[in-house]
């Protein structure tokens, strides 16, 4: 049985619908991110589920039940918001005792919880510490803390990085994602960082519009955008524009810029139509030799070299299109020059058609 | 050297005020506390340099003036309680209310009950409250009284009245920034944690509140203790406050100095009010402030 499960859920304001139509079932443990730009719907989306906005109409159950008439408290969820909502009035021991007092625990018990929920959290000691004499990522760690002692159902996590600066929030990626795994909550995790929710996540619903635009693994969302939104949200990447000139069962055929490749093919495109193929910047060659066998080439020009520390850039001219490759420097990386033409490079499997 | 010049810009900008504020108040205000300890006289106040402790003596021998002090602490704790609670629903409302044309229209009509002079609105009030007021009047027509009227007014509860009106915008005022101050997500961590509305607004809202809370009562306290005007439009002279003794004192037996104790010891009872607020807000919010 899934866990959370949202049911052409809708949620208007006035004439303006910020959630239209959503329908996604989440598993039992599962991490799963709501991405997009502001805007999208995602932060709604999360908020039903918390209870803090009401339904417009669809249905949202946890754990099978049906939940919509159901206050915040009464909904066994764990919330962690973006400014954290430390309670500025209580200590860092008060924060954290906070569920637990309304849950009537006795307080020999609670003093245990306490102490072992800021040890998981790696704030043992901080106990009398007032909100602001905290960091940012201090003050999300009691956060977190003060959300898992109750030991919620699920977890929901409202862009919970965003305000941090950017070493300890690729820190704090990694901890959370191992806290959650160890942990094995349910956990919604909204964000507009693609980066975070790649690295996080079970799965991902990619949102647009207050609509689901792609829902799936991180490598499927990566690999095989759905639409040019996706693709161009998720991770870098150039666009070839051209047309479907031939298709088999294996594959097709991708005519652009005056020179045809292989792509694989999908079913909501047929020949004559015109599609977009796109190339990661890390998947593209750029080579003096000859393409193998199920790769890719063509000839292009190079038009700007970067040096990126690890990775050299180019932007290379195909026709009148730009392909972007970037590629590890390593022992034998070629050393081109602007202007030079060159091989651009790239394996049939990462040959992704879009519909345009 | 630059930060003592800007310093000194800044002082220069800020002596007129300080001035001002030095010869039109702390001087009368002095020489009001000088008087107060002068020998009493009747007549044209000159400073006698006869100083002595005589008229405090004066002041807690007799009930008429030491109860009048008593009945104006109570006045003022009184107003300044119920002020907070008429006063915090409302604030609450302003500052939860979003949309910026119902917003403004509130805050309007909190407003224009300051503008409107003191006098104007207590005879207003008179109109409403007197014997012959459109109370009096409606209940007598609807047979609630045999024409008798109900004392509304010319007693403490009029003047209790007349001065939570006088003094609701200056609460309502100095709850509505603190509560608009509060991050809504923090009332919902409390309710995401498991605390009904109920139990999220005593636990979150209401503590950090009390910042606003204390300083609107203090407000409230400063401006009830020392009115003159009300209880003396709406106590017609039957409540005794203690700027009542001062202004009967000093204009009506020409006795300033005895006026100007009165007055001192009515300053010292709002600085020590003043205190106890000070104190239990440090207090309330955990040396916060």
């Amino acid at each position: 049985m899934s866990n959370v499960s949202l049911k052409q859920l809708v949620k208007t304001y006035g004439s303006t619908t910020a959630v239209d139509d959503v329908s996604v079932d989440i598993a039992e443990g599962e991490f799963f991110s709501l991405l997009g730009p502001s805007g999208c719907g995602k932060s709604t989306t999360l908020r039903m589920i918390a209870g803090f906005e009401s339904i417009s109409s669809g249905e949202i159950e946890l754990d099978g039940r049906g939940v919509s008439a159901l206050p915040p408290e009464k909904r066994d969820i764990g919330f962690v918001f973006q400014n954290y909502a430390i309670f500025p009035h209580m200590n860092v021991f008060d924060n954290i005792a906070f569920g637990l007092r309304l849950r009537k625990f006795p307080a020999e018990d609670i003093k245990k919880r306490v102490t072992a929920a800021l040890e998981q959290v790696g704030m043992s000691g901080l106990e009398a510490r007032l909100q602001n004499e905290m960091s940012g990522g201090q003050q999300q760690r009691v956060a977190l803390a003060r959300v898992l002692v109750t030991e919620p159902r699920i977890l929901l996590l409202d862009e919970p990085l965003s305000a941090l600066d950017k070493n300890l929030r690729e820190e704090m990626k990694f901890w959370i994602k191992n806290l959650q795994s160890n942990l094995g909550i349910t956990t919604i995790y909204v964000t507009h960082d693609q980066g975070e929710a790649l690295t996080m996540s079970d799965r991902i619903a990619v949102m647009k519009g207050g609509k689901i635009a792609q829902l799936g693994t991180p490598r499927d969302i990566y690999q095989r955008p759905k639409d040019v939104f996706v693709a161009k949200f998720i991770g870098e990447s150039s666009l070839l524009q051209g047309k479907v000139t031939d298709a088999s069962e294996t594959g097709c055929t991708f005519t652009a810029a005056g020179q045809s490749f292989k792509a694989m093919m999908r079913p909501d495109l047929k020949v004559g139509d015109a599609a977009a193929l796109v190339l990661r910047p890390e998947q593209v060659l750029v080579s003096d030799d000859a393409p193998g066998e199920d790769w890719n080439g063509a000839s292009g020009t190079v038009t700007s070299i970067s040096y990126q520390g690890a990775t050299l850039r180019y932007e290379l001219a195909v026709g009148d299109q730009t392909i972007i490759s970037e590629s590890a420097i390593g022992p034998d990386t070629p050393e081109l020059a602007n202007g030079q033409t060159v091989n651009v490079m790239w394996h049939v499997d990462h040959a992704w058609l879009l519909p345009v | 050297m630059q930060d003592t010049q800007e310093n000194r810009r800044l002082w220069l900008l800020a002596t007129p005020g300080l001035l001002f504020f030095l010869i039109f108040f702390l001087i009368p205000v002095s020489a009001l506390f000088l008087i107060s300890f002068d020998k009493s006289s009747t007549g044209i106040v000159d400073i006698r340099w006869m100083f002595d402790l005589g008229n405090y003596e004066r002041f807690f021998s007799r009930a008429i003036y030491y109860e009048a002090a008593l009945r104006s602490v109570g006045l003022a704790m009184l107003v300044s309680i119920i002020a907070l609670f008429l006063g915090y629903p409302l604030a609450f409302l302003i500052a939860k209310t979003t949309d910026p044309a119902r917003n403004t229209f509130l805050m309007i009509l909190v407003l224009s009950a300051m503008q409107l002079d003191m006098v104007i609105r207590l005879f207003g009030l008179m109109v409403l409250m007197g014997d012959k007021g459109l109370i009096n009047q409606a209940a007598a027509w609807a047979g609630w009284t045999d024409g008798t009227p109900i004392p509304l007014m010319y007693n403490f509860f009029g003047v209790v009245v007349g001065l939570v009106q006088f003094t609701l915008p200056f609460m309502i005022l100095s709850l509505v920034g603190v509560i608009q101050g509060i991050h809504p997500s923090l009332e919902e961590a409390a309710r995401s944690l498991g605390a009904s509305r109920w139990k999220a607004f005593w636990k979150v809202t209401v503590p950090m509140s009390m910042p606003g809370i204390l300083s609107g009562m203090l407000l409230v306290f400063a401006l009830a203790i020392s009115s003159y005007v009300v209880p003396t439009l709406m106590g017609g002279w039957k409540v005794v406050v203690l700027p009542i003794h001062i202004f009967q004192q000093i204009s009506e037996l020409a006795k300033w100095q005895f006026g100007a104790t009165v007055a001192v010891i009515m300053f010292l009872i709002s600085i020590a009010a003043m205190l106890v607020y000070q104190r239990s807000a440090s207090r309330l919010a955990g040396g916060r402030i």
